[in-house]
């Protein structure tokens, strides 16, 4: 079965949106393909605890994962929460509510914590412009993303929110930030 | 320092040690303009792309003050790397970078900042890519003006030979020096001035009329996208709003042929002396503020060195 879940890379000082494609077929192993860097190449050891303590488990099937474009150095630790929503959705662990709709991106402890990452205003800033519908990312950086008005900006502390909300659609706190009455308070 | 802050000018201190010139530069942002919201948003961008938001933090409503050590790399100056990160210049975007003791500096380092204080973007280049950074930032540099650190101070303890002076002043090469609008001669404070009790101006008053100048700039350029105020104009915009009297005219051509200036001073001059109108309220510009803008360009007189 195959899946679709969005992330987001940071060029410079502009997001693109990566498409993370997640396959599970019969037999064995586990490939990640799309020039992933070192960091992102340790993430199978970080979502494997990460799941295992929270009841959930890597099929013991074949995966094959994809970050597309293909061509495009992907580098950093953010892509852990995807990767594992991934898993979780193409394996059926989890029913997924319109997982395509929002940019999903963060770095996962081995307990399931959810670790803050970089450039999230600029990956913000790109949802809008692409139309997705929210952005789910860790709990520190919701307030640079909340800076976008018109997007829905979810900050998580732990995976099990985020599972909890596509699986039994729970809600998630919405930060909302007013960026001009801030700006006039800190100016 | 006003008129710098005021149009966003690049400017240099020199001086001996201890008269005053990084105290100077740290005070800074204490008179420069309050950001607008579009500012603003551009610089939580960059900010944001290396992490430095702190948790729960939001918009960066200051303007970012950079200072880095002089022992400085290049790529960590402009950016780059093999997945290119923004640079000290990027982050200093919308703010000052001030480089303290710039004859310190490698000379590689300060070379690779010409192209962008043109053209206040940088445009790193790898084998597979290309990023473009904003680098619209305030230079503020020091220096001494020679290795002892005194020149022409007939109380200074040891002076260097004019082949050092000559050797440590070139450190700075022409093309730089010309892209500073501003240059100042800081002279040490005589002791009646220091232990005088009565206080200068209070740095809200000179905040308020940098401000005022800021205002007119931005209505100035409300069209366009790129430009926020003075020293960012480009050349179609200084022959559009800075014209000329006769007088002022011949002033101009009488100092550049003795001088021997460049066309980019003659740009810059131009600039700095709008600035000087804006603060003085005037809708025009006079001879007085041309002859004031050349006066602020001593490096670029013969005669300095002696």
């Amino acid at each position: 079965m195959l899946k679709k879940i969005y992330g987001s890379a940071v060029f410079g000082v502009e997001a693109h949106t990566i498409t993370i494609e997640v396959n599970v077929d019969k037999g064995i192993g586990y490939h990640l393909v799309g020039l992933p860097d070192n960091a992102i190449k340790e993430s199978n050891f970080r979502i494997a605890a990460a799941l295992q303590n929270n009841g959930y488990k890597i099929p013991g099937k074949k995966l094959i994962i994809n970050m597309s474009p293909a061509d495009m150095r992907k580098e950093g630790s953010a892509y852990d929460l995807p990767l594992a929503m991934g898993i979780l959705t193409a394996s059926n662990q989890i029913k997924e509510t319109n997982i395509e709709r929002y940019i999903i991106m963060g770095e996962l402890s081995l307990d399931g914590t959810v670790q803050p990452i970089k450039g999230a205003l600029p990956i913000a800033i790109k949802a809008l412009e692409e139309g997705f519908e929210g952005f789910i990312l860790p709990n520190e950086n919701a307030t640079e993303a909340a800076i976008v008005s018109g997007l829905k900006v979810y900050g998580v502390k732990h995976i099990s929110e985020v599972i909890d909300y596509f699986d039994k659609n729970t809600e998630i706190e919405q930060t909302i930030v007013d960026t001009r009455a801030e700006f006039q308070k800190k100016s | 320092m006003e008129i710098a802050a005021a149009g966003g000018h690049n400017i240099i201190l020199i001086g001996p040690p201890g008269a005053g010139k990084t105290m100077l530069a740290k005070r800074l942002p204490s008179i420069l303009p309050p950001m607008t919201l579009h500012e603003a948003l551009e610089t939580t961008k960059i900010h944001s792309v290396v992490g430095r938001i702190g948790a729960q933090k939001g918009l960066i409503a200051q303007r970012p003050f950079r200072s880095p050590h002089h022992t400085i790399s290049n790529v960590a100056l402009v950016g780059g790397g093999s997945y290119p990160q923004p640079g000290q210049i990027s982050l200093s975007h919308n703010g000052v970078l001030f480089l303290d003791e710039l004859p310190e500096f490698k000379r590689e380092v300060l070379e690779v900042m010409r192209q962008p204080l043109e053209d206040r973007e940088v445009m790193i280049s790898r084998a597979k890519f290309t990023v473009t950074n904003p680098s619209s930032f305030m230079l503020v540099a020091s220096m001494n003006p020679s290795p002892s650190g005194y020149f022409n101070d007939p109380n200074a303890p040891l002076m260097s030979s004019a082949t050092e002076m000559q050797r440590y002043l070139g450190k700075i090469s022409g093309p730089l020096l010309d892209r500073i609008d501003i240059h100042i001669e800081v002279t040490p404070v005589p002791f009646e001035k220091l232990s005088d009790d009565r206080k200068g101006e209070h740095s809200v008053e000179i905040r308020k009329r940098v401000t005022k100048a800021r205002e007119l700039q931005t209505k100035r350029f409300i069209d366009s996208e790129v430009v926020h105020y003075n020293a960012q104009m480009n050349t179609k915009q200084i022959r559009k709003y800075c014209k000329l009297d006769t007088a002022s005219i011949q002033l101009l051509k009488t100092a550049m042929e003795r001088l021997n200036l460049s066309a980019r001073a003659y740009d810059r001059i131009l600039k700095v002396a709008r600035t000087i109108a804006d603060l003085e309220g005037t809708l025009s510009i006079e001879s007085a503020h041309i002859s004031e803008a050349i006066q602020y360009r001593s490096l670029d007189r013969e005669g300095w060195l002696g």
